[in-house]
């Protein structure tokens, strides 16, 4: 079975809860930083616009109070390429970062071999009265179990680093 | 024709001059200081980071993760908050001064006005006429005394409309520099991303030693910890589809000195048999 820890081995949480995690980590980041109070067409200078007559210098013609209390960087960052292109290049990496664990993971393939023909045998036979060669067929089995013992004990391990995951 | 070529020129570089020393405030006594200090501060802010790129840090869950970013998240806001208010002390320092130096101005003026009225009535009284207004609720809003002429308060209207256009440039610092909080905050976790992504060395993953007993342990590299933490588990409710399951034959099962079978060649599958029923 060249594809069973693709079938039995499962991943949590997925690469899509880790790039929504650093996605909305940006998209709130934004939020966090909207909150510096403007000076252009703030309440706090129209007493200085009051004074002013209408054939005077204006910057912007009109002075009229802003809806927006704070500055939104919004417009100056909207089409740079870290904005544009933020939530494919954290898909590529975190994405690419997964392949490798899946890659990793086929390391574990004999022994989900070994653990699926485990599961399809009826022990039962052991202790059947018509066993073949019941006491080689028993010692063989006993010697078998205890190397898979020793062989899931030294082959899997309980954590391992691959680079980001 | 010579001369006419010269005076337009002259009136050009005039016109520029002028719109020069109006609008350049980095020229400009009290607008050149506090420019200069909203830069440094802008300068300052635009080193925060809404994001921990989790250096010299343990690996996290998902949850822990997201948690720490919005505590990191919350403070930076914070931060924000206080440039702003720091931002706002000073540019209110600004207008106080040249408000201040402009109603000394203006103060002193109408006195030695009134004094020159002292001693000469006749020609004082002619001017005041011409000169002044009735008093107005937005120059007194702003501290300014009664009376004032009309060129006192054209240098005010003047001081104003710069105020206005200073307000703009403010902002636009402020701006760029909020815009490169983002742009840097987002770019170093991508980077982080990246860094901690390429340094796995994929070969001696695959051939690494999981006996604990056999491995060498490696040189503790703080900073080099994975950022997320996944666990796998085993799910074996899942059906292989039969497809995938090959057939393949099955050695009979002989021990020395009879064969050659080792004990790890027995196989329950194979190996375990019945006797027929007699």
């Amino acid at each position: 079975m060249p594809n069973i820890s693709d079938h039995w081995l499962q991943m949590t949480p997925s690469s899509k809860d880790y790039i929504n995690s650093v996605v909305i980590c940006f998209q709130e980041g934004l939020d966090s930083i909207t909150n510096f109070k403007r000076w252009s067409k703030h309440a706090d200078l129209a007493p200085y616009a009051d004074v002013l007559e209408e054939w005077d210098d204006i910057v912007g013609d009109v002075w009229e109070e802003h809806d927006e209390e704070n500055l939104n960087p919004f417009s100056w960052i909207n089409e740079n390429r870290i904005y544009l292109e933020q939530k494919e290049m954290v898909r590529d990496i975190v994405e690419g970062a997964f392949d490798k664990v899946k890659r990793f993971l086929t390391r574990f393939q004999p022994l989900l071999e070994i653990y699926w023909r485990n599961k399809q045998v009826d022990l039962s036979i052991l202790v059947h009265e018509r066993l073949r060669n019941p006491v080689e067929s028993l010692s063989s089995t006993v010697k078998l179990f205890q190397f898979y013992h020793s062989l899931f004990n030294s082959n899997l391990p309980s954590m391992t680093e691959i680079g980001l995951l | 024709m010579r001369m006419w070529k010269k005076t337009i020129k002259h009136q050009n570089r005039m016109k520029a001059q002028n719109s020069l020393e109006e609008k350049l405030f980095i020229l400009q006594d009290h607008f050149s200081v506090h420019l200069m200090k909203h830069r440094q501060q802008m300068l300052d802010m635009q080193a925060l980071r809404f994001v921990d790129p989790c250096r010299n840090q343990d690996t996290k869950d998902i949850v822990t993760f997201s948690e720490d970013q919005k505590v990191k998240r919350k403070h930076v806001s914070e931060d924000v908050i206080r440039c702003a208010e720091e931002s706002r002390d000073n540019v209110f320092e600004c207008i106080a001064k040249v408000m201040d130096e402009l109603r000394e101005r203006i103060v002193s003026e109408i006195a030695l006005d009134e004094e020159r009225k002292k001693n000469n009535p006749i020609q004082s009284s002619n001017t005041i006429v011409m000169k002044r207004k009735a008093s107005n609720n937005v120059f007194e809003k702003l501290g300014f005394p009664e009376g004032m002429t009309y060129g006192h308060r054209s240098s005010l209207r003047k001081e104003c409309s710069r105020f206005l256009r200073f307000a703009y440039l403010i902002d636009f610092l402020s701006l760029e520099s909020l815009s490169n909080i983002y742009i840097h905050s987002v770019g170093e976790m991508i980077d982080r991303l990246r860094e901690l992504d390429s340094i796995c060395d994929m070969h001696k993953i695959m051939t690494m030693d999981f006996d604990e007993a056999m491995r060498q342990p490696a040189p503790p590299q703080r900073g080099q910890e994975p950022l997320f933490n996944i666990s796998v588990t085993l799910n074996d409710a899942r059906a292989i589809p039969g497809n995938e399951i090959k057939k393949v034959v099955c050695d009979d099962f002989v021990l020395p000195p009879r064969g050659q079978s080792k004990d790890q060649d027995f196989d329950l599958l194979c190996h375990l048999e019945l006797e027929p029923e007699k």
